[in-house]
């Protein structure tokens, strides 16, 4: 992907979403989008614009105690996780989550850095962290290796 | 008497049936990870070709892991669930160990590799020695980074005196070059590496079924309960600290 290993600055939520359709435009089946950021950093919003933008027809929620909502409408089967209640790698684990991240639909994984060590590698990581402004963001986007 | 022995762990499930002198039947399906489909029937077919009913099967074994997350747990389940209902006692075979019954006749040092993802394999190193029946466990089954596994498996050969080596496992896929190399740099040319053949590199029933009639003989049942099945996994600390460390 070409946004690897690069900073973004995000300045509004317009952004996030172009950043998004960007984004889907260019995931393939076996992807895994790790993110990671504060609370309202906007990891489910950008999450819904991905969704969107795979043409998932279904209103995106978050999936905090479901740990993981499957969505089927669109041009890829998209696997939403949100691991934030997660105990860590061996709780996840033993929830078959590696099925998912080694399967053929795409995995967005918010909160993804309490499970690092079970992200395939060539994930993409994408840390989130407030900007200056009120609905700025930073995006540090990387590889996991 | 019979055993009946499940191996879900790879990408081809089978199914085994051993009496006490060792003789078996074996299926295997020719589908790729479709255990769940095809275990239950295959296994029916098995014993109603073989004219084996339900109350020739004294005891239940599976292979336990590593390997498949979901296949381990198909295969742990299914002997449970007929363990329970039967009411007869499950044997719970460790994957790794059973490579040592593929090839027969073979002497040499039995090498399985299973690629566990993250750069790690899930390996290690046995030698069934065919006079005793016993297997060593010579490199300790257990998660590894190619090059660490090799290093043992390289004291291991030196220190013994080994001198034929046959790699098993979907790792080969993988790590055959790395081998290889391994072995024009670091092996004497007295000693013979192989890669098991195609058809002989996955995990088969018929191996778990032999495994399970040993650890039978030894008493080794336990309790549907009892059966859990082996991941493999390094714990999170360990890893971390690993990491740490590198
Ligand atoms: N640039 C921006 N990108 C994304 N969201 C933004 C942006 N600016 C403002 N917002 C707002 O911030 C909020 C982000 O909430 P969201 O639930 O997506 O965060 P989150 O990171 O998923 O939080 P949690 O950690 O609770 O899961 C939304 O209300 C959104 O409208
Ligand atoms: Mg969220």
């Amino acid at each position: 992907m070409s946004y690897q290993n690069r900073k973004m600055i995000i300045k509004n939520e317009d952004e996030t979403k172009k950043f998004g359709i960007a984004l889907a435009d260019e995931i393939k089946a076996g992807d895994v989008i790790a993110l990671s950021g504060e609370l309202g950093t906007g990891k489910t919003a950008l999450t819904k614009y991905i969704a969107e933008a795979l043409g998932v027809k279904e209103e995106v929620t978050s999936p905090t105690f479901t740990i993981v909502k499957e969505y089927t409408s669109g041009k890829l089967p998209l696997y939403h996780f949100d691991v934030y209640r997660i105990s860590g790698e061996e709780e996840m684990f033993e929830l078959g989550a590696c099925e998912y991240f080694y399967g053929n639909g795409v995995c967005i994984v918010e909160w993804a850095d309490k499970i690092a060590g079970l992200l395939p590698v060539g994930s993409t990581v994408i840390r989130i962290v407030y900007g200056e402004n009120e609905h700025e963001r930073i995006y540090e986007i990387s590889r996991m290796d | 008497m019979y055993i009946l022995a499940f191996e879900t762990t790879g990408e081809h499930a089978s199914v085994a049936c051993i009496d006490k002198k060792g003789n078996l039947v074996e299926q295997t399906s020719e589908q790729i990870f479709n255990h769940l489909q095809s275990l239950m029937p295959m296994t029916e077919r098995l014993m109603k070709e073989n004219g084996i009913t339900m109350s020739d099967i004294s005891c239940v074994a599976a292979s336990a892991g590593p390997g498949s997350f979901t296949g381990i747990r198909i295969g742990v389940s299914s002997a449970r669930a007929i363990a329970q209902a039967v009411n007869i006692p499950c044997i719970s075979v460790p994957a790794l160990w059973s490579f040592s019954y593929h090839i027969e006749n073979f002497t040499g040092l039995v090498c399985p590799i299973l690629d566990a993802r993250r750069n790690e394999i899930y390996g290690g190193v046995f030698y069934l020695d065919r006079n005793s029946g016993e297997i060593r466990e010579v490199v300790p089954g257990g998660a590894y980074g190619m090059h660490e596994y090799l290093q043992l498996l390289h004291a291991e050969i030196t220190g013994e005196a080994f001198s034929e080596i046959m790699f098993f496992g979907d790792g080969i896929k993988l790590y055959q070059d790395e081998i290889v190399q391994w072995q024009g740099s670091s092996l004497n040319d007295n000693i013979r590496l192989e890669f098991a053949e195609a058809d002989k590199r996955g995990q088969k029933a018929s191996s778990v079924a032999k495994l399970a009639l040993k650890l039978y003989n030894e008493g080794k049942q336990v309790d549907y309960e009892q059966f859990m099945p082996i991941y493999m996994r390094k714990p999170e600390a360990e890893r971390k600290l690993e990491e740490g460390q590198r």
